[in-house]
């Protein structure tokens, strides 16, 4: 009576290289390598196996290390330690064994080339050498009816029956044989529908939905209030999140839609931008006569750019909440000079083209057509006054002691004398000089004029009596040009 | 369990060390060391050195074999290879090709 054998590296073995077959390997020894097996793959205690295993079922409760995949079942005893993935169809932890690695169910087996074989059901393969292609179908399930091979020699039952064997050859009858490999009871029933605690470790269960949407907008809180961002974050339902940029200034959201932080219309005092308006000025959704443009009514808009160079403006361009931008100016001491248009508007038959040509007025103003459209209307500015800029001359002011132009309105005539710079003038951003502010008819002799220097007080044709300022405006041309030329 | 048995479908790419017996039923593509007994079944295969304390073959073994104490090949056994041991037998039908080196007992690890 033989009993079937299984191939065994015995403990004091050990293997370096690829090991493959058609049968099961019970390892007590060491092997190194690679392990393909077609049969069942049993790793006992005091076994290393470190290699890249496939086999068909694998038993392990010694030392593994390497990738296991498997086509049925895996086990895991109590004392087994892997090092590596794991794949398998089935997994069977035993409290205790430790694995590191990734453990992978597939759920199905994979059906190898080879019959499905494990420790539960005894191998039925005959000993004989014979090809793989050829090898009749082995299952213990094949049809009744389905004669094997070979089976004359040898009775059903013997076959049926596990550990009943072939003969062995006069070589392996002097060996002693080894026991035939005990299977505990507990291998052979199917995991039980209830998750033990060592198979729940082979179980991944996804977070639901709505905490992973929590969890993101607990982050983002954090992150926004500890790095600061464009965006603030509004947590509006669940599963729902309503993100507003910085500095919006819609109306905020309904009571049941806002979240538990305050909106965006005030914005935080810790961050503010350069858009934001300060504190100490808010925006205005209508203006104040005392804050709008000097000579206008109303609002005016202009673009959002660089703060104007509008004479005595000192504040600067905000944004309003509808998107048109709004001039929120405050109009202080006139810090510019006063302009031509100073001395124009104390001309009452000027006409509006010399008025254009001498307003320094930015490109798309409403506010300098407001100003034109004002001071075409003007009355006869009476003596005295000091015109202010832009503004509708009601009055003209006395020019003051420091002023810089000569052009301003001053007591006489009515067309306002220009005179051609006699001596040095100062550049700009100088002195006057003294005889810039001496009236007088006379026209004196134009001045030579240095290097880059620019005529600055040169009078426009209409202002001036032709008679008067002719001979010294044809004479400072001729200059510039022979000036030019030498250079 | 100290002995190795090498199964019938096995098939050993490399080398096989064992301080005990070792029985070769399947193939080894290898060398075959052990410092008890090797036995090469009649569908052994062996294709590389073979080195024991006796080496008993009734398969095939192509390579050097080298014994302590004996070397027997069986009438179904085949060496292609020399042969190293103090004490050799060979029964009727067996096959072999190579020398024979019948030197003093010596151990298996030289």
């Amino acid at each position: 009576m033989t009993e079937r054998k299984a191939a065994v590296i015995g403990r004091e073995a050990r293997v370096r290289g690829r090991v493959a077959g058609d049968e099961d390997l019970l390892v007590f020894g060491r092997i190194e390598g690679e392990v393909d097996l077609r049969g069942a793959l049993r790793v006992e205690l005091g076994g290393v196996v470190r290699a890249r295993i496939r086999a068909t079922a694998v038993r392990v409760a010694g030392v593994v290390v390497g990738e296991v995949v498997v086509a049925d079942l895996l086990h895991l005893c109590s004392t087994a330690r892997v090092v590596g993935d794991l794949r398998a169809a089935r997994v069977v932890m035993e409290p205790g064994a430790q694995v590191a690695g990734a453990v992978v169910v597939e759920g199905e087996a994979r059906e190898a080339e080879g019959p499905r074989r494990s420790f539960a059901e005894p191998s039925r393969a005959r000993i004989q050498p014979q090809p793989l292609e050829a090898t009749p179908s082995r299952s213990p399930r094949s049809p009744a009816g389905t004669p094997e091979p070979d089976d004359a020699s040898t009775p059903r039952a013997a076959r049926d029956v596990p550990g009943v064997v072939e003969a062995a050859s006069p070589v392996e009858a002097a060996l002693p044989a080894p026991p035939a490999p005990v299977i505990p009871e507990a291998d052979v029933r199917p995991p039980s529908p209830t998750l033990r605690p060592a198979e729940l470790r082979t179980h991944f269960v996804p977070p639901p939905a709505a905490s992973a949407v929590a969890q993101a907008l607990t982050e983002h809180r954090a992150w926004e209030r500890d790095e600061g961002a464009a965006s603030s974050v509004h947590d509006v339902g669940p599963g729902r999140v309503h993100v507003r940029p910085r500095g919006d200034r819609r109306p905020p959201l309904p009571p049941d839609e806002r979240a538990e932080r305050p909106t965006l219309m005030a914005p935080p005092p810790e961050r503010p931008t350069s858009l934001e308006p300060a504190p100490e000025r808010r925006v205005s959704y209508r203006p104040q006569p005392e804050a709008s443009l000097p000579g206008t009514t109303g609002r005016a808009s202009l673009p959002v750019e660089r703060p104007t160079e509008l004479g005595g403006t000192t504040g600067r361009p905000t944004i309003e909440a509808r998107g048109r931008p709004q001039v929120d100016m405050e109009a202080g001491e006139p810090a510019g000079r006063p302009t031509v248009l100073a001395a124009q508007l104390g001309a009452p038959e000027l006409g509006a083209r010399a008025l254009r040509t001498s307003v320094p007025s930015p490109s798309r103003n409403v506010a300098s057509a407001r100003a034109r459209e004002s001071a075409t209307h003007l009355e006869p500015a009476p003596p005295g006054t000091r015109l202010e800029p832009w503004g509708e001359a009601t009055r003209i002011e006395p020019a003051p002691e420091d002023s810089r132009t000569t052009l301003a309105a001053r007591p006489g005539p009515a067309l306002p004398l220009v005179e051609a710079v006699p001596s040095s003038t100062p550049p700009r951003g100088g002195s006057p000089s003294a005889a810039g502010r001496a009236p007088g008819p006379a026209v004196p002799a134009p001045r030579e004029l240095r290097g880059t220097e620019l005529p600055s007080q040169l009078p426009h044709p209409s202002m001036v009596a032709p008679s008067a300022v002719e001979p010294a405006r044809r004479r400072v041309l001729v200059r510039l040009r022979r000036r030019g030329d030498e250079d | 369990m100290s002995d190795t048995r090498i199964g019938r479908t096995l098939v050993i790419t490399g080398e096989l060390e064992s301080s005990a017996d070792v029985v070769v039923v399947g193939r080894v593509d290898g060398a075959v060391r052990a410092r008890g007994v090797v036995a090469i079944d009649r569908r052994g295969r062996v294709a590389g050195e073979v080195r024991g304390r006796a080496v008993d073959v009734e398969g095939e073994v192509e390579g050097p074999v080298t014994a302590t104490e004996r070397v027997e090949i069986g009438k179904e056994g085949a060496i292609v290879g020399d042969i190293r041991a103090p004490r050799i037998l060979i029964a009727d039908g067996a096959r072999f090709e190579g020398t024979v080196h019948m030197d003093r007992a010596r151990s298996s690890d030289d």
